[in-house]
């Protein structure tokens, strides 16, 4: 089996990959998107299933869909990489699938997504609908600020910015959770313990595996099933009303976490991309 | 039966579909895209079909995805304007449901995209993946004009501008055909000629009434049903004395089209609104 990895630079979790593929005997052909062209009429990349690596979402999605349309199964399938880059799709799909997220509303000018807010209640959260997970979320507590970040989004945002996506604020005791999901398995749950909102680990945080429940397995799974299925980091927090799922992303740091919980996350990640094509099916 | 119009101002094409859909007895309820608040739990815009005319292509595409998650039937639909409102995602469909279009290069790099336009031949053509009205696209003739406009995406633009969409430029006779296709069928076309390559009538090109050839009809149709059907404006070529399909566009204006045609381009969209709602 011929098993294609599209990646910008190989790092440690490629590297996982690659070794975790040869000790299966698949053969990998490395295909580096910084070199690549695609010339669109006709199919000229020989492998039986492609995992996808980039660093760039819009090259992953390019790169996915010309594949998919080739015939070729990937991993992740482009419409599935596109429902976790983009918040709203990603929280249309958990809607509609009976997965529990916060209150989500979106508008299209400074002064409609303000009575957004007004609604939901202070404290929101605002994400760009697209964009790397970790910038420029911010965690708005009165109108004062919102007027500021609005201003800012809308004279130095590009368009995109101009799609305002407000969430409701759930206030999580102390931890998030961050489970990885393989197909239909949560393989590894962390708890990440913090002082700091956004980037828990970067600031600091503790990070400690975290008991797989089945009501945790069983959520993460439904999530990313939502949204299309394959591999996914799913990001949990607990509250009094149960499990609510704040965003789906990449799985990254796949050493770290491995080493951690005690799971070879790259390896079960072959043994999916294998079952993949054996399904005759898109990952 | 209420129906509903989105849009961000009310401009020639809106007026149009206003007169259209009062001579049939409809008012359409303004759903200004400035105002609306959409939330994902509840049914707050209740109509039986919206027809969407927003300027903003992010604005169209969000609330299109909202409005059909809510299952309410839109004209067009989220698939059309993902896809029309992509030309990589419209150059797959298309090649895909086997519609003749001009070759097509994708890189991603400004390394890989200057070996993409050498492979190609100049003149090639690089277009934003996602944009209108003809802007930023641009005809390169050689590698020094590659080598600038390259470094410029890469230093100027963002993020959009690092999937670099490469097309085999197209000789054509100094004008290109555009055909409006409503609910399957090729209801008319316009010559667009220009001195310029460029030939979109909101860059100056002038528009002409051109007869519905059988090939016309079959190109258009196909390419409206490639990209999900609904209403769509059809960009096609004469290449070498045969048609091909340049691309297609879901939030099409009409104003510069009915007088030379003599087709009543509003009230053939407002008749089809009316049968996607009684459907």
């Amino acid at each position: 089996m011929r098993v294609g990895i599209v990646y910008s630079r190989v790092r440690t979790d490629e590297k996982l990959l690659i070794d975790a593929a040869s000790r299966q005997g698949l053969t990998v052909v490395p295909i580096d998107n910084t070199q690549l062209v695609f010339r669109l009429e006709h199919r000229h990349i020989d492998v039986d299933v492609a995992i996808e690596r980039s660093v760039d979402h819009h090259r992953a999605v390019y790169a996915l869909t010309t594949l998919g349309s080739w015939g070729i199964p990937t991993v992740n399938r482009a419409s599935v990489v596109e429902n976790y880059a983009n918040r709203l799709l990603a929280s249309m799909a958990l809607e509609q699938h009976g997965v529990t997220i916060p209150p989500v509303r979106v508008a299209f000018t400074p002064e409609s997504a303000l009575k957004a807010m007004q609604e939901l209640g202070y404290p929101v959260v605002m994400k760009p609908v697209e964009g790397p997970k970790e910038q420029l979320i911010s965690r708005i507590q009165d109108k004062y600020t919102a007027e500021t970040v609005l201003e800012h989004k809308r004279i130095l945002g590009t368009y995109h910015h101009s799609i305002f996506y407000i969430q409701k604020h759930i206030e999580a005791p102390g931890h998030d959770i961050r489970a990885y999901v393989v197909g239909n398995e949560t393989v590894a749950a962390l708890s990440v313990q913090t002082h700091h909102w956004i980037r828990p680990v970067e600031e600091g945080g503790l990070v400690q595996p975290y008991p797989v429940s089945p009501e945790l397995g069983e959520m993460a799974v439904r999530a990313v099933a939502a949204l299309g299925g394959g591999v996914a980091a799913v990001d949990m927090i607990l509250t009094r009303d149960g499990w609510h799922v704040v965003e789906i992303g990449d799985a990254r740091d796949l050493g770290e976490v491995s080493r951690l919980c005690g799971v070879d996350i790259a390896e079960k990640i072959i043994d999916y991309v294998r079952d993949t094509v054996n399904a005759g099916g898109g990952g | 039966m209420k129906f509903g119009m989105l849009l961000s101002i009310v401009t020639k094409e809106q007026k149009l579909l206003f007169d259209a859909a009062a001579r049939r007895g409809i008012t359409f309820e303004r759903l200004d895209d400035r105002e609306i608040i959409f939330d994902l739990e509840s049914d707050r815009y209740q109509c039986s079909v919206v027809l969407e005319r927003c300027i903003n292509h992010s604005r169209a595409l969000y609330a299109l995805k909202l409005l059909n998650g809510r299952g309410i039937k839109t004209v067009n639909t989220y698939e059309v304007a993902r896809v029309c409102g992509n030309k990589f995602l419209t150059t797959m469909a298309l090649l895909e449901n086997g519609v003749p279009t001009p070759k097509v290069r994708i890189a991603f790099t400004a390394e890989s995209a200057l070996d993409a336009i050498e492979e190609m031949g100049y003149p090639a053509v690089v277009k934003p993946a996602i944009g209108s009205w003809g802007r930023l696209i641009a005809r390169i003739d050689d590698r020094n004009a590659a080598e600038s406009l390259l470094e410029h995406k890469e230093t100027l633009g963002s993020y959009h501008h690092s999937v670099f969409y490469i097309q085999e430029y197209v000789r054509k006779p100094g004008r290109d055909i555009r055909s409006f296709v409503v609910d399957g069928e090729t209801i008319c076309a316009i010559y667009r000629t220009s001195e310029h390559w460029k030939t979109n009538t909101a860059r100056g090109g002038k528009a002409s009434k051109c007869e519905v050839t059988d090939e016309i009809a079959d190109a258009s149709n196909r390419a409206a049903a490639a990209v999900g059907g609904g209403v769509v404006a059809i960009d096609l070529f004469e290449m070498d004395g045969r048609i091909v399909v340049n691309e297609v566009n879901y939030t099409m204006e009409f104003r510069n089209s009915i007088e030379p045609t003599g087709v009543d381009i509003p009230g053939k969209i407002v008749d089809y609104l009316i049968r996607v709602a009684e459907s």
